[in-house]
């Protein structure tokens, strides 16, 4: 990954990493890294609409295979903590508690994640929760990582245009889910004003930055709500995207709270959604 | 040099969700999951690849 200065001369990205980290650690008291604008202290133990404080934990750290080919096997980083709150959530008892799991240095972190690489790993994910919340631990560790390596922003695209610029040239791959095709549907099962707009706004950030994946998860029953104006949006705004449509949603978490996401999705269902997605031309990876 | 020890990472337990009519769900594939679910199911393709990607990180 090239980081450039303003006058395009090429940068070290540790070193770009760091320096922003710093900056991200001091914009802790008063937080702005997502669309919730919450403004709060999290070093006075103010908490936002995450819930989380000044510290980072980790719920998961471990080579994985379940995403997209093309990035796996990853060295995928989870950690605890989110700004959304999807009842549907697969993560939902860590990603909602921004205090479960374990507390590691950056650097320590980054030491695993070497050593994964040099076993074989092809990238490595940064996701959570939601990685965006944590952006001081992320920067962090990225300017521990090598250079060379194949970094994945994993993110729900609910970040704001401060988060934007801290991560902004640092990541090889931004790895975006596109979860909703209404605002409707993300404040029923989401707890999420103004969802569409923000997440479109990040995704056209993305496309211009860095290679961008999107990720749809197919849920039960929202088929012609979340999926259909996604992929129109997707095919009209940015046609040459590559789309990731996942169809391993289960009934996780507080999923029960909503009758239609008690089950999975019928193989039917995502037959068709595939049909769609060619019929208007996306660019499908799996 | 002396090295300091790695410290030991959170590794959550995979989950897998078996519905009636025999589909298998997977949260947390490790390398060797995707190899056992490749082997319960040989037809698909997409955990056939995941699971051929085992012997490069072991």
């Amino acid at each position: 990954m090239r980081v450039l200065s303003n006058e395009g001369t090429q940068l070290d990205r540790r070193s770009v990493a760091a320096e922003r980290a710093r900056r991200a650690h001091s914009l802790l008291a008063e937080c702005r890294f997502c669309a919730h604008d919450c403004g709060v202290n999290r070093f006075e133990g103010a908490t936002g609409k995450c819930h989380a404080g000044s510290a980072t934990r980790l719920f998961s750290a471990q080579v994985e295979v379940a995403d997209e080919l093309e990035l796996i096997p990853t060295f995928a980083v989870a950690l605890g903590g989110c700004d959304l709150r999807c009842d549907f959530c697969i993560t939902g008892r860590s990603s909602w508690n921004a205090s479960a799991g374990s507390a590691l240095l950056p650097r320590k972190l980054a030491r695993q994640a070497i050593a994964a690489l040099a076993a074989g790993a092809k990238s490595v994910m940064i996701l959570g929760g939601e990685p965006t919340i944590h952006l001081p631990f992320v920067l962090d560790l990225v300017a521990h990582l090598p250079p060379d390596a194949r970094l994945i922003f994993k993110t729900n695209a609910h970040g704001s245009s401060k988060a934007r610029e801290l991560i902004k040239g640092l990541f090889d791959v931004y790895l975006a889910d596109f979860k909703f095709g209404n605002d409707a549907c993300a404040q029923h099962l989401a707890r999420i004003a103004s969802y569409t707009h923000i997440v479109q706004e990040n995704l056209l950030w993305a496309a211009t930055e860095t290679e961008l994946i999107v990720r749809h998860l197919l849920m039960p029953g929202h088929f012609e709500c979340c999926w259909k104006p996604v992929a129109e949006w997707l095919a009209a705004a940015l046609p040459e995207v590559k789309v990731s449509l996942r169809s391993g949603y289960w009934p996780a978490w507080q999923a029960q709270r909503h009758p239609e996401l008690r089950d999975t999705v019928p193989a039917s269902d995502y037959a068709r959604a595939v049909q769609i997605a060619r019929d208007l031309g996306l660019r499908l990876i799996s | 040099m002396k090295m300091e020890p790695i410290p030991p990472l959170p590794a959550p337990l995979p989950e897998l969700l078996i519905t009636p009519d025999g589909r298998i769900y997977a949260h947390y594939v490790t390398p060797e999951i995707a190899s056992l679910l490749s082997k319960l199911d040989p037809n698909d393709e997409t955990m056939r690849q995941r699971a051929q990607l085992r012997n490069t990180t072991s």
